[in-house]
């Protein structure tokens, strides 16, 4: 702990040295770690003369691999599932159709456009997403949180976001978010969970009217520092359940035993 | 004190706008972006660019996969580029360089979807000189408005001899196409010429770059930069948790993540990009495991000049152990077969030295060298190093042609079953080049010994295929039938390729065989379906053991103990079982499994054909002990890593990862048997089987 406290305000001195070194400065530099609960606000920017007219765009320096560290999802921050069309593996992030049945390629978002990193996850309507975690060690419980910019128009329950365990994809806890997305468009969803077992993944679906985006997905022990939403126990009705289970039978069933990378 | 602030803001920003510290261009105060005036070259896709089709292009490749777009929120005035790229095709944009020598860095920026682009310099035939390739990977720097910008290292261009500069784009994961705007290559400089090297162990190259076939390859050209020093710790934080929340099980976690994790830290410290990432691609290698790698990395610009068309495997050197004696660590190191223009290397010569050392320890050498550099888990395996010293680099070999200097043989002569007292010194740099025939592919199989659908002995392409039939050299009463196969991918389909022929060899075997031989040398492993399946021939239903993977709880150091291990097993036999065998087995008829380099499914299957009554297993030594299945993670341009997570707890409560399975008869490939063309391990198993005929 001391030591991240050090980090921290060493990237604080860093801070400073980036925009003396550094084009661009107006730098995001504090999207890293990203905070498991509320908004990720980039730190204060210099601002420009005032005679230099209407600003077009700001811009940062983030971490390309996305955070934060601890992060028990493999890839929640969507900075290392990118594929191009018609590629799949084991990604910390696997898309399917709404019937759970055919595995799907994911688009991309970038840049300042995503909450945190340099990518997010383009959510397409009718799509189920699976995250693969793994449960937090030492008897801690969990807290969960994701964010989603929806399509205009949309609240923010069209997007069901649910975890589960891995393996059996028995449900856990239904994430749960204010009604409608804040000022910019995006929800937040959270909630907690008690010690598990066994890995903890989530599972998704996407009933959004149009394309929305995904990042700053996070699953971190429960320590107690933070407020999260606590999640709604949520019994799933049949038809989700078998979408549910046709996913499950995919990774399962298809879950590798042999070198990566077709070696 | 309010305008003091702000003055001080107003300063910073300039500072940082104006600031000669950037990659490329510059961002004005409104968030304009200004190239960088002393730009050598530079695209703004104001006008349409001119683009390079190679004459060997596809014709699904040929038409432009790119619109010039009028944005409002271009980077850099109101146009920039649409790409589109057709998937297995590249769009090429060419760029003026100056006529001089001198060395750059090219920047780029791009936004919706992925990129991945490099800068491709092709000199004239006159010159000699292979391309320079100089992959873009992001520096941090993004927009508000979505653009990501993208750098190279610095490469270094002979100006006077280009035949041709581009910049190579391949985009995807774009919902209507990949923006590009403001291609910039800025000069540095102090050119660096090309340089030969002679191999890995030859200092020419200076740190930061690979000797690859005789040519020194600047390691930067293939990984991003040097993160900047607000975001390098974040960086390696998060590479280091990766590694430490989900890598591994019980063995491989205590044995060797420690010293990954210290690779990783060594990375805050690094002074240039390719300590930086190399570091990381070390760290990797020190987990030490059959499913963890990295890819991307240095590559050859072009390939070897000569050919060592040679397949290497562990033997027992038998006939020359006199004159050089075995190594107290390792086993000998043989010629298992080859193919045209191999050096004058038969089946039966001896690798004793490569670089003057064990062949073996020179692989070890590789580990911060060589990105392809793969290990089995179990330490006391090196069946995956010696199969990658020869073959074609296609199929991972060619560790030889591409990393040494010289190596040391001890060649034989099968007419009068003798080895030279001389060992022989060949230079790499010196070996010819091919004149023709199949590249061999190394499967650790001298021969082959069906008497019909015989996999073809002039390149050993066994690969995805299954070949069976009956055993040469036996009689028809005998009834032995055999199986030569790598794959084990049933991919949760029973009516798959490879699910189907088990199904359909355990079918005809329990009906008409007498024995069995499955030679699974250069096991590839696979799913777990067409594992369970093989054991469904041998022995009555079980649960050997219970899956526990990918890593259940974060950083999990497996059970402390056996009973602990036996609680899980307990726990989660029903759930997350390996269920081998099977009701209507059978318990008359042997079979002799032969394995060599074999590892994950291929780790299951022996494992649960293991202990079954009438089942032996022939081997040099355990198998690779991947008990566990992996997670992987791509970055930008080809970069990335898999990390296996992970593992398999036995009925007996033993966490599995880490320690292969044991043959039941530990035989080595005989250096003699190799002379008089004989393949050991099969007359071994042969010899079982005769004796074990079912009734």
């Amino acid at each position: 702990m001391s030591r991240r406290r050090g980090h921290a305000a060493s990237a604080a001195v860093a801070i400073v040295l980036a925009c003396a070194l550094s084009p661009g400065c107006g730098e995001e530099r504090g999207v890293n770690p990203v905070p498991l609960s509320g908004t990720n606000t980039p730190d204060p920017v210099p601002t420009p003369p005032a005679d230099a007219g209407p600003v077009k765009r700001t811009i940062s320096l983030r971490n390309p691999l996305g955070g934060p560290a601890g992060n028990l999802f493999a890839d929640g921050d969507f900075e290392l599932s990118a594929l191009p069309e018609g590629q799949s593996g084991q990604y910390g992030w696997r898309a399917f159709n709404d019937t759970g049945t055919a595995e799907l390629s994911i688009k991309v978002e970038t840049g300042g456009l995503c909450r945190t990193g340099l990518r997010c996850a383009v959510l397409e309507p009718a799509t189920i997403l699976f995250a693969r975690g793994a449960a937090a060690a030492g008897g801690n419980g969990h807290v969960a949180s994701l964010w989603i910019k929806m399509a205009p128009g949309d609240a923010c329950d069209a997007a069901r976001v649910l975890l589960v365990f891995c393996d059996t994809f028995g449900i856990l806890k239904k994430l749960s978010s204010e009604d409608e997305p804040n000022a910019d468009g995006w929800c937040e969803y959270g909630g907690v969970l008690p010690p598990k077992d066994s890995s903890v993944c989530l599972y998704l679906e996407s009933h959004l009217s149009a394309p929305g985006l995904l990042d700053s997905a996070v699953l971190g022990p429960d320590d107690g520092t933070v407020s999260p939403h606590s999640g709604v126990i949520w019994p799933p009705p049949p038809d989700t359940s078998a979408r549910m289970m046709a996913v499950r039978e995919i990774i399962r069933r298809r879950m590798r035993f042999g070198p990566p990378f077709g070696q | 004190m309010r305008r003091r602030d702000l003055s001080g803001l107003a300063a910073l920003w300039l500072v940082a706008v104006a600031s000669p510290d950037a990659f490329g261009g510059t961002f004005d105060s409104r968030g304009q972006y200004q190239k960088d005036p002393a730009a050598a070259a530079y695209l703004d896709f104001s006008s349409p660019p001119e683009r390079y089709l190679p004459p060997d292009a596809e014709m699904k490749c040929e038409p432009p996969m790119f619109q010039i777009e009028t944005l409002e929120d271009a980077l850099d005035g109101t146009g920039a580029l649409r790409l589109d790229v057709v998937p297995d095709c590249a769009e090429r944009l060419l760029i003026q360089l100056p006529a001089e020598q001198g060395s750059y860095r090219a920047t780029a920026w791009m936004r919706h979807g992925s990129l991945n682009a490099r800068i491709v310099v092709e000199y004239t035939e006159a010159s000699g000189l292979p391309s320079t390739v100089a992959k873009l990977f992001p520096t941090g720097r993004v927009t508000s408005d979505g653009w990501v910008e993208l750098a190279s290292n610095e490469f270094s261009v002979a100006g006077a001899q280009v035949e041709r500069a581009y910049i190579r784009l391949v985009s995807f994961a774009g919902v209507a196409g990949v923006d590009l705007d403001a291609v910039e290559v800025g000069s540095l400089g102090e050119f660096n010429p090309q340089k030969a090297c002679t191999g890995q162990a030859d200092f020419a190259c200076g740190p930061d770059a690979v000797c690859i076939a005789q040519q020194c390859v600047p390691g930067q050209a293939y990984v991003p930069v040097l993160p900047h020093d607000a975001i390098r710790d974040d960086m390696v934080d998060m590479l280091a948790s990766r590694l430490r929340l989900f890598f591994g099980g019980r063995q491989s976690r205590a044995e060797f993540l420690p010293d990954a994790l210290a690779e990783v830290e060594g990375m805050r410290t690094a002074k240039t990009a390719w300590q930086f990432w190399n570091g990381f691609a070390t760290a990797v290698h020190r987990l030490h495991d059959w499913h963890t790698s990295v890819r991307g990395g240095p590559d050859a610009p072009r390939p070897p000049s000569g050919r060592l068309n040679a397949c290497f495997f562990e033997g027992d050197a038998d006939s020359s152990q006199g004159s050089w004696p075995k190594d107290p660590r390792y086993h000998d190191i043989l010629v298992s077969h080859v193919g045209p223009d191999a050096a004058g290397l038969k089946p039966g010569d001896r690798l004793v030295a490569i670089d003057g050392v064990h062949p073996l320890d020179w692989v070890g050498s590789l580990i911060a060298v060589d990105w392809g550099f793969h290990s089995a888990t179990d330490p006391d395996n090196f069946a995956d190093w010696a199969e990658r010293l020869g073959g074609p680099s296609w199929t991972g070999g060619g560790l030889i042609l591409k990393y040494a200097t010289s190596f040391t043989v001890i060649r034989c002569d099968s007419a009068t079953m003798t080895c030279s007292d001389i060992p022989e010194t060949v230079t790499v740099a010196d070996l010819p080049p091919a004149t023709g025939g199949d590249d061999i592919a190394c499967d650790n199989r001298p021969s082959y010994h069906l008497s019909t659908n015989i996999p073809s002995e002039s390149n050993h392409y066994v690969f995805w295929d299954i070949f069976r039939g009956p055993i040469a050299d036996t009689t028809p009463s005998e009834a032995i039938f055999g199986m030569v196969w790598d794959n084990l991918f049933g991919g949760g389909d029973p009516n798959g390729y490879v699910n189907t022929q088990i199904q359909d060899a355990t079918a005809e075997w329990k009906a008409g065989a007498r024995g069995v031989i499955l030679d699974h040398r250069a096991g590839n492993g696979g799913t777990l379906d067409a594992a369970e399946n093989l054991t469904k021939l041998v022995r009555p239903l079980e649960t050997a053991a219970v899956t526990r993977m990918p890593i259940e709880i974060a950083g999990d150091e497996g059970p402390a103990d056996a009973a602990e291990g036996q609680a899980i097993f307990d726990k989660f036999k029903t759930s997350h079982g390996y269920d081998i065998g099977d009701p209507g087995h059978d318990p008359l008829l042997p079979v002799a499994l032969i394995l060599h380099r074999d590892g994950s499914a291929s780790d299951y299957m022996p494992f649960g054909m293991k202990g079954a009554p009438k089942v032996r297993i022939f081997g040099p030594h355990a198998t690779a002990g991947a008990f566990s299945t992996f997670i992987e993670f791509t970055y930008w341009n080809g970069l990335g890593f898999a990390l296996a997570s992970g593992d398999t707890i036995a009925s007996t409560g033993q966490p599995l990862i880490g320690r292969g399975v044991a043959p039941d008869e530990v035989i080595l490939p005989r250096q003699s048997d190799l002379l008089a063309g004989k393949d050991t391990l099969h007359e071994a198993a042969l010899s079982w089987v005769r004796q074990e005929l079912k009734p």
